[in-house]
């Protein structure tokens, strides 16, 4: 996947150019690349089904939600914040898409549908995850709650909201061209993976090339000093919560037109795989770096680890040890790296 | 001085605001679509009315999670027979399938002194504790779907999970009897649960003695998104995979188109028995897609589990220690038709 997403931003001093492997090597991205050629190299020789195209683009398709919704991430916790709710805000936005676009059921326990175009549904369902967004905001910036409670507690409001709505019940019954944005092709690529690159390039370049992108990192970087210096901290640590509920939305809606189903417990706990995919990624906790390149590429290295799992035939009850290791491992190559460099 | 009053007035503020959303999302109203049910005649269970003058009974039923489509159904029977009956039932469940957050609520029902409880155990030893405090203090206990058999609860009403798997073995080994290839692989939910892990082992004990062939045993964690995952990437590791037991409809609940690799294994003859009679597998199964579906009273867990307790605490009844509901097998587009109808009219009693 080639992607003009760069913007890792470094600081001033020192550089008279290093060399090119040097350069390199100071790539956050290096790590999970690293990774993702071993990983690769292995499957390739144990599973000839690996290198197809189909099984690649299985893969990306299967986890363009969780890149979408890092992108969001990514943008937050560069700011310096977290935002725990994306699972809950994919759930809540695509519980609203679907029940916007559903055509009613054929069961007893149909709750409301609205048969609006796919459009409008697709729309209402961003909405939705944009409004969470601007709460999570609020609370964060206006009311000065620790980023990581406030969205704690919206991932428990908004996901409760969801089970309430729908009492257990699932909405489902879409037209085709709803679920076309899900299980679509656009020539031999599924329509999800081009939702993800067009999204990972435009935020790659909002971050590389406009100025609230420069702000993004320098508040996350320091935001006293931002403070100080006059920019606007609070409208962009707002904004970057808005854009993450927004980016969750389309994850959340590409995933119910995909599945063709919405269930109340969609994305349950995936905050977990869209915050580990930012951070093994190399984006920082500690906030003012990381980039989306790093962000995509670690929702794809889950993607391919839980192939691989398959593939390899790891023993079930070993899977989650396995992925936690990688995850280890991928974290401890960046530390080599970052000691290196 | 100023400074901290004010931000703990606004942290106040804010915690005011959540308490009040969490508030609101929990008595959010319920799916207002659902149809009355048409009054049937009600099959041999206890229907006498509490004695005038009497207070009304309350039993508490607590489903492993709220966010369950078949939990939902339970609920509605718990309800129908609790307005024959004249009593109340408080339908008491953690939203996600969570054992802890399970037994603080019914420790909470335990100390308001309700009447009996219905439990769908989340983790038998989990749960062991507070329904043996229960039954210590009085308030009778049954389980249903899911047991706690070492506690003290007095009966456990679900389908016989190893007799029903063993029973969607034989299809499977009668379905794949002209095949050459006999590989079949297994999905299951969380590793370790205990319904699922019996219904694996009995499946196994039929099917591999037959010559079939096991290939693997692959977990979704409940999650619908990742069983649709788990099940594509099975298929491309094992393309020629002749059999497969889903030990629970997850993959199923979706669109089928979400699985073109299932789809096109089912197309080229792949068998596959799977656990439930959710409305989306029984049209699977009318479109020859999905093979045997194993069903589950979700209804009885409700309406006749209900009715058992009541039996317990009004009329001093004795029950065995397991009341087997028995299961629905359907195999055919015919039976099918029958379920899918429950489904449209939301009656589940004939």
């Amino acid at each position: 996947m080639s992607t003009p997403v760069l913007a890792e931003k470094k600081s001033p001093e020192a550089e008279p150019t290093p060399a090119l492997w040097r350069r390199v090597l100071q790539r956050p991205e290096t790590s999970i690349i690293i990774l993702l050629l071993l990983l690769g190299l292995v499957l390739a020789q144990s599973s000839e089904a690996f290198l197809t195209p189909s099984n690649l683009f299985n893969i990306l398709r299967n986890n363009a939600d969780i890149a979408i919704a890092a992108l969001g991430v990514t943008l937050v916790i560069i700011a310096g914040g977290i935002d725990l709710s994306v699972g809950s805000t994919m759930a809540f936005s695509g519980l609203v898409a679907a029940m916007a676009v559903s055509l009613g059921g054929t069961t007893a326990y149909q709750l409301p549908s609205f048969g609006l175009p796919p459009a409008v549904a697709f729309a209402l369902g961003v909405l939705a995850g944009a409004l969470v967004g601007a709460i999570n905001g609020f609370l964060v910036v206006k009311l000065r709650i620790v980023p990581f409670i406030a969205t704690l507690g919206m991932l428990g409001v908004v996901r409760g909201i969801v089970v309430g709505l729908t009492s257990g019940q699932t909405v489902r019954n879409f037209p085709i061209e709803f679920t076309n944005l899900g299980q679509g092709f656009i020539g031999p690529v599924p329509v999800p993976v081009v939702f993800m690159v067009t999204l990972a390039v435009i935020v790659g370049l909002f971050l590389a090339f406009h100025v609230w992108g420069t702000y993004i990192y320098a508040i996350g970087g320091n935001e006293t000093s931002a403070l100080l210096t006059g920019l606007p901290v609070s409208r962009i640590k707002w904004l970057t919560y808005v854009l993450c509920g927004a980016l969750a939305g389309v994850g959340g809606v590409l995933v119910v037109a995909r599945l063709g189903v919405s269930a109340p417990t969609q994305a349950l706990g995936y905050e977990l795989y869209v915050i580990a995919s930012a951070v093994i990624g190399g984006v920082s906790l500690a906030g003012g770096r990381g980039t989306v390149l790093g962000a995509v590429l670690g929702a794809v290295l889950i993607g391919v680890l839980n192939n691989a799992l398959v593939l390899l035939r790891v023993e079930s009850y070993w899977q989650q040890a396995f992925t936690g290791g990688i995850i280890l491992l991928s974290a401890l190559i960046d530390r080599l790296r970052q000691r290196r460099s | 001085m100023t400074n901290k009053r004010l931000s703990r007035r606004e942290f106040l503020r804010a915690a005011g605001l959540t308490a009040g959303a969490v508030a609101l999302a929990s008595c959010a109203a319920p799916p207002p679509a659902a149809p009355q049910q048409p009054q049937q005649p009600q099959p041999q269970q206890p229907t006498e009315a509490p004695q005038a003058g009497t207070k009304p009974l309350t039993f508490v039923w607590s489903p492993k999670a709220v966010n369950n489509p078949v939990f939902d159904v339970a609920r509605r029977g718990a309800m129908d027979k609790a307005k024959e009956l004249g009593i109340t039932v408080e339908w008491v469940g953690p939203e996600t399938a969570d054992a802890q957050k399970q037994a603080e609520l019914l420790d909470a029902a335990i100390a308001r002194k309700v009447d009996g409880m219905g439990i769908s155990c989340n983790d038998p030893d989990a749960l062991k504790p507070v329904i043996d405090r229960a039954m210590d203090s009085g308030i009778p206990v049954i389980t249903w779907d899911s047991d706690s058999p070492n506690s003290k609860r007095i009966t456990f009403y679900s389908l016989d999970n190893e007799a029903a798997a063993r029973k969607g073995a034989e299809i499977m080994v009668d379905l794949l009897k002209d095949s050459a290839n006999k590989t079949y692989a297994i999905l299951t939910g969380v590793p370790g649960a205990q319904n699922l892990e019996a219904r694996i082992k009995a499946f196994r004990e039929v099917a591999d003695p037959a010559g079939l062939q096991w290939v693997a045993t692959d977990p979704c964690y409940d999650d619908i998104q990742k069983g649709v995952e788990v099940v594509e990437n099975r298929l491309t590791a094992n393309p020629d995979l002749a059999g497969y037991f889903m030990a629970g409809a997850w993959p199923l609940f979706g669109d089928i188109n979400a699985m073109p690799k299932f789809q096109e294994a089912a197309k080229r003859g792949m068998k596959t028995v799977a656990w439930d009679i959710l409305e989306s597998e029984l049209r699977l199964l009318k479109q020859g897609l999905v093979h045997a579906l194993i069903g589950q009273k979700f209804y009885g867990w409700g309406y006749d589990a209900v009715g058992i307790l009541y039996d317990i605490v009004v009329n001093k009844k004795e029950y065995p220690p397991f009341v087997d509901t028995g299961f629905d097998l359907v195999t055919t587009p015919e039976q099918a038709d029958v379920f899918l109808k429950k489904w449209e009219t939301g009656n589940w009693r004939d």
